[in-house]
């Protein structure tokens, strides 16, 4: 039934009640709101538990998406304002310590495997920046997304998403075109 | 200037990108979409439940009606022609021990405390996400 389905019908399905249909979108979409989860959380389980909410509170709410913009776009803005309310509601010291900038520095020594070692990388870098700023790079530079966008999935400014991602990337790029340049860039050409 | 600045910054973007492409999202769990249609089918997860307040809004009319009652009542028989009426008149108990010990310090103060915490229980009460089942 829902072998060769596009994502439009895979939606309507899913509005009717088709809940293989929708495990269908979430396979499609559950990396990408795991991460800005992640980006925003830094701790796998309650990363996991966001993801999982999202999803539900996506499925419960398919009615009201419209279809304007992208379902990813939508599907993201759910992700995103589920993330941000658990880490305003989390109890102190729920911090996964995997996640701390230190750990993850330590982490990074590359020689593994690339791509293990440009995540590390990648995980250490937007450790240093605060919740937002580390989902809005994510957005930008992993998702491609437009600034118009960004504001779609976040509810922010123009100017303030411009001004985060101004902040953040003179961030990461003290980091990347510093102390790691030389790693970094011969990872992403390998 | 503008086109060197916006030439570096593309390039910087373009470096960026590159790297984040390269890194790739986090990967989710496996077993996500399973755990998430459990939550669905379970269907309690995520809906609001709204916790009953102490006195209905029912009871609290009735509260107001039998005190304006009792407030009507007591001025009734305090009234100094309340004798030369040619109302029947009814059986009272004993009023004056009734008023002194309603309007004593500690009653009035024990039913005011008692009236502000139901208002404020029925004020603040709020939706709250159901239990988990699954």
């Amino acid at each position: 039934m829902t072998g060769h389905m596009h994502e439009e019908e895979l939606i309507a399905a899913a509005r009717q009640g088709d809940q293989q249909a929708y495990a269908r979108l979430m396979r499609s979409y559950k990396h990408m709101v795991y991460t800005v989860c992640m980006r925003v959380l830094r701790n796998r389980e309650e990363a996991e538990e966001a993801t999982q909410d999202s999803f539900v509170k996506a499925f419960r709410n398919l009615g009201a998406y419209q279809g304007g913009a992208r379902f990813s776009t939508w599907l993201y803005s759910i992700a995103y304002r589920t993330a941000l309310s658990a880490l305003r509601t989390r109890r102190p010291g729920s911090m996964d310590l995997e996640a701390t900038p230190e750990q993850a520095l330590a982490d990074t020594t590359p020689g593994v495997g690339h791509v293990q070692d440009l995540r590390m990388m990648v995980d250490a870098a937007l450790a240093r920046m605060p919740a937002e700023d580390a989902a809005l790079m994510t957005f930008y530079y992993l998702e491609d997304r437009s600034v118009e966008e960004i504001v779609t999935i976040t509810g922010l400014s123009v100017s303030n998403v411009k001004v985060k991602l101004h902040r953040a990337r003179k961030r990461m790029l003290e980091l990347v075109e510093g102390p790691w340049k030389a790693e970094a860039w011969t990872l992403i050409n390998d | 200037m503008d086109a060197d600045q916006r030439l570096t910054d593309d390039a910087v973007d373009g470096r960026l990108r590159a790297l984040f492409h390269a890194a790739g999202p986090m990967a989710a769990p496996d077993d996500l979409e399973d755990r998430v249609l459990l939550r669905l089918k379970a269907g309690a997860t995520g809906t609001a439940v709204m916790d009953k307040p102490l006195l209905s809004r029912t009871a609290w009319v009735g509260a107001v009606v039998v005190l304006l009652v009792l407030w009507g009542w007591t001025s009734m028989i305090s009234a100094p022609d309340m004798a030369s009426t040619t109302a029947p008149t009814l059986p009272m108990p004993a009023w004056d021990t009734v008023l002194s010990a309603l309007t004593a310090p500690w009653t009035l103060m024990a039913l005011a405390c008692g009236a502000l915490l139901v208002l404020l229980d029925t004020i603040l009460s709020r939706p709250r996400p159901a239990p988990r089942t699954a």
